[in-house]
C-alpha cells in the first residue's frame, strides 16, 4: 500500500480542506486537515490541531482555510519554479482549486471580512484566503462532506466511509506475484 | 533571622536557628548527599536537555584517562548533582546500545524526533557492530574490517583531510577521534559492505570557536512527492548517485586541530614531548564535525551554480539546468543526490558531476531516504513495506492479527472522553513503555507514505 504516482495527461495541483471542530473538548481546540494531490495522487498533506481556541464550525473551518492557504502557496511557488526553469510551461499557473464543504465559509471568503455579530471575534488575517482568491490564485469550491478527502484527517469516519475515501488517497498495488 | 513583618497568622510554623549554630551548614567532613553513601555514582547522571546519554560521560572518562600519563587525573566526584526522579521517563527503543532516556514531559514530539526514532528503526540490526578496531580483531570478519579501515584511510589522503603534524598551539583544544564500524545492507537486509569510518568527536566543538553554521539543506518530503508525481506525469528517468566520501570534500571554515590518531608517527625532528602535546590539523571537514553537513553543501552548490545549474531560495536543494528542451534536476539529500532529467540530459549531468567528485552509480533510483520506490507500468508507487515490517517487530507486533479497528472517537463530554487529561493517582507508563518510541516510529510513517493514518497518530500523540 502506498501513494503510487499515475501517467495522467495533466498536472493539477488541487486541495482538499477540513476542519473537525472541538476536537479536543478540554483545551477547546479544534482540528485542521487539509490534502493536496497532483495528478490526481497526494503530495503533501496534514492533520494538526488548532492552536487557538474557536468559537464555532465556521470558525474553525476559517482557521483550517488559512493554514491551506499558507501551504497552497508554497506549493505553487515550488511548482512555477520547477515548470518554467524546466520549460515545461510558461507565465502563470491556473488558480488552484481547493475543495471546501462549509458553504458559509466559501461566501464569507468570497465578499471577504465582514463584520456581524457572529464574525465581530474573527480576526481579519484569517482572511487572508480571500486576497487569494481576489488574486486568482486559489478558487475555492464546494464539495460534499462524502467526497472530501480531508475528512480523514479531522475525525474518524466509519469504516465504511474511511475506506472509500482512503482508497482515494491511497491504492493498494499486489507486488508480489501469487499473494493476495 | 526572625522575618517580623510577616503577619504571625499566616507565618509557617519554623524554628529559627541562630547562625553558628547549625549542625549540618557547617560541617566540612563529605556526608551523605540525600541518603545515599559516599562516593555512590549517580545512576542518572543529569543532561542538559531530554536526551541522556549513558556513554557520553563514560567516554569522556576514557580518553581523559589515555592522555593521562603525565598528569594523574582522577575522575571529578559528582558533588553538585542531585538525583533526578522522573516519573515521565521512558527509555529508547535501543536503550541497550545507545543508553538514552527521555524524560515524557521535555521531549518535543515533532518531526526531526520522528525523524530520529525512524533512524534507530532503521538501522536496528539483531546483530551489533564493533565498537572500537580491538572489537574488529576479535570479530571472525577481521580482513573485512581492516580492508575496509584501510580503504577509509586511502580516502582520507587522497581527499587531503590532514595537514601537518604539529605542536597543539597554546589555548587549542584538540578535538577526540573515533572508530565507527558499520555493515551496509541492501534494501533486502542483506550485508553489501563493510564500511569503517573515521569520525571527529563533534560534541567537544565549542560554538563560535570551532564552528559557526551548522544548517545544512535537505529536500523536503512534499518537494520529493511533487518531484515524483512530475517524473510519472513527463515520463522522465529517474537516477541515483552516490558521492563516495562526500564530507571529505567541504573545505573548513575554521582551524581545527585534532588529537593524533594511533598509527600517525610523530614527526621525527622534533620529538620532544610526548604524543599529547602533539595534534593534527584538519584541512577538510571530517565525519562527525558539526558543520561538515554544510560545508559539503556549500561546496557541492558553489560547483554546480559555477557549472550553470539554478537554484532558488524556495527550495535551496534542487539545482536545475535546461537546454532546449532538454533540462536536468538535481535533489540533494546530503550525500545522495537523486538526478531528475530527459533522456538526452543524462550522460552530460553525471558526467558533469562524475568530473568534480567521486560518485558511485545507483541507476534507477529506488530506495531513498526509506522509501521504496516502484517503477511499475503505470506509474510510479511510493511505499514503506519494508520499514513497516521493522516498526512491527520492534515492537513486537508481527506476529498479531491485523484487524480493522476504528480509531476511538473522541467524546465531547469532559467526564467520559477516552483521550482525557490524568486524573490524579492515575498509574503511569513505566520506563519500558515504549510509547514515545512508538509514536515516533508511526509520526514518519504518517508524514511520508501513508496519509491515512495521520490522523489517529495526531489523535495519541498528545
Amino acid at each position: 500500500m502506498g501513494l503510487f504516482y499515475l501517467k495522467v495527461s495533466k498536472l493539477e495541483l488541487i486541495g482538499y480542506v477540513d476542519a473537525g471542530y472541538l476536537s479536543d473538548p478540554h483545551h477547546g481546540r479544534s482540528q485542521t486537515g487539509y490534502l493536496f494531490t497532483s495528478g490526481e495522487t497526494t503530495i503533501s498533506w496534514r492533520s494538526v490541531k488548532q492552536t487557538v481556541t474557536t468559537t464555532s464550525s465556521n470558525h474553525a473551518e476559517l482557521l483550517a482555510l488559512h493554514e491551506t492557504s499558507r501551504e497552497c502557496v508554497w506549493l505553487r511557488s515550488l511548482i512555477q519554479h520547477k515548470q518554467n526553469n524546466c520549460g515545461l510551461s510558461s507565465g502563470r499557473m491556473d488558480a488552484t482549486i481547493i475543495y471546501e464543504d462549509n458553504t458559509t465559509c466559501i461566501s464569507q471568503l468570497k465578499e471577504g471580512y465582514i463584520k456581524r455579530d457572529r464574525t465581530k471575534h474573527i480576526s481579519p488575517k484569517f482572511f487572508f484566503t480571500h486576497d487569494l482568491q481576489k488574486n486568482g490564485d486559489i478558487n475555492i469550491q464546494q464539495i460534499r462532506s462524502c467526497g472530501n478527502l480531508a475528512d480523514v484527517f479531522t475525525k474518524s469516519p466509519p469504516s465504511k466511509v474511511f475506506e472509500k475515501l482512503a482508497s482515494r488517497i491511497l491504492r493498494d498495488i499486489c507486488l508480489h506475484e501469487g499473494e493476495k | 533571622m526572625t522575618k517580623s513583618y510577616i503577619p504571625v497568622v499566616n507565618a509557617p510554623i519554623k524554628m529559627d536557628v541562630p547562625i553558628g549554630q547549625s549542625k549540618f551548614a557547617n560541617k566540612s567532613e563529605p556526608r551523605l548527599k540525600r541518603g545515599r553513601p559516599v562516593g555512590s555514582k549517580d545512576k542518572n547522571p543529569r543532561a542538559r536537555k531530554g536526551a541522556k546519554t549513558k556513554d557520553g560521560p563514560k567516554e569522556n572518562i576514557e580518553t581523559l584517562k589515555e592522555s593521562s600519563d603525565i598528569i594523574d587525573i582522577s575522575v571529578p566526584e559528582e558533588t553538585d548533582q542531585v538525583p533526578e526522579i522522573h516519573e515521565n521517563k521512558e527509555i529508547s527503543i535501543n536503550y541497550v546500545t545507545n543508553g538514552i532516556q527521555w524524560n515524557r514531559l521535555e521531549i518535543n514530539v515533532d518531526d526531526i524526533f520522528a525523524y530520529n526514532i525512524a533512524l534507530n528503526v532503521i538501522n536496528d540490526n539483531e546483530d551489533q557492530e564493533p565498537k572500537s578496531i580491538k572489537e574488529c580483531r576479535q570479530s571472525e570478519n577481521w580482513p573485512k574490517w581492516k580492508d575496509a579501515i584501510e580503504a577509509e584511510l586511502n580516502s582520507l589522503n587522497k581527499r587531503k583531510v590532514f595537514g601537518p603534524v604539529v605542536r597543539t598551539p597554546k589555548g587549542v583544544k584538540p578535538i577526540g577521534y573515533k572508530w565507527v564500524f558499520v555493515r551496509k545492507r541492501n534494501e533486502n537486509g542483506e550485508v553489501a559492505r563493510y564500511k569503517a569510518r573515521l569520525v571527529a568527536h563533534g560534541f567537544s566543538q565549542r560554538p563560535r570557536i570551532d564552528f559557526d553554521e551548522t544548517y545544512s539543506h535537505v529536500v523536503d518530503a512534499a518537494t520529493f512527492r511533487y518531484l515524483i508525481s512530475l517524473i510519472a506525469h513527463e515520463g522522465l528517468n529517474f537516477h541515483m548517485l552516490d558521492v563516495v566520501t562526500a564530507h571529505l570534500y567541504g573545505s573548513l571554515d575554521s582551524d581545527i586541530y585534532m588529537k593524533l590518531p594511533k598509527g600517525f608517527n610523530l614527526p621525527e625532528a622534533n620529538s620532544l614531548g610526548s604524543r599529547e602535546d602533539y595534534s593534527i590539523k584538519l584541512y577538510k571537514s571530517l565525519y562527525g564535525l558539526k558543520q561538515s553537513g554544510r560545508m559539503w553543501y556549500n561546496r557541492l552548490s558553489e560547483y554546480l551554480l559555477r557549472e550553470g545549474y539554478k537554484n532558488d531560495s524556495i527550495c535551496p536543494c534542487i539545482f536545475m539546468k535546461r537546454s532546449g528542451n532538454e533540462f536536468a534536476i538535481i535533489a540533494i539529500y546530503v550525500d545522495d543526490i537523486n538526478i531528475i532529467r530527459t533522456p538526452e540530459e543524462l550522460p552530460k549531468a553525471i558526467d558533469c558531476l562524475k568530473k568534480e567528485f567521486e560518485m558511485k552509480d545507483l541507476g534507477k533510483t529506488k530506495f531513498c531516504l526509506a522509501l521504496q520506490i516502484e517503477h511499475l507500468n503505470g506509474g510510479i508507487l511510493v511505499h514503506q513495506e519494508a520499514y513497516i515490517t521493522k516498526v512491527l517487530k520492534r515492537f513486537y507486533m508481527e506476529k498479531s492479527h491485523p484487524l480493522s479497528t476504528p480509531m476511538v472517537v473522541r467524546s465531547l463530554d469532559v467526564e467520559n472522553d477516552p483521550f482525557r487529561l490524568r486524573e490524579e493517582g492515575e498509574e503511569l507508563l513505566g520506563p519500558e513503555v515504549l510509547y514515545l518510541s512508538a509514536i515516533g516510529a508511526l509520526m514518519y510513517l504518517a508524514n511520508n507514505t501513508r496519509p491515512d493514518i495521520s490522523f489517529s497518530v495526531n489523535i495519541i500523540k498528545i
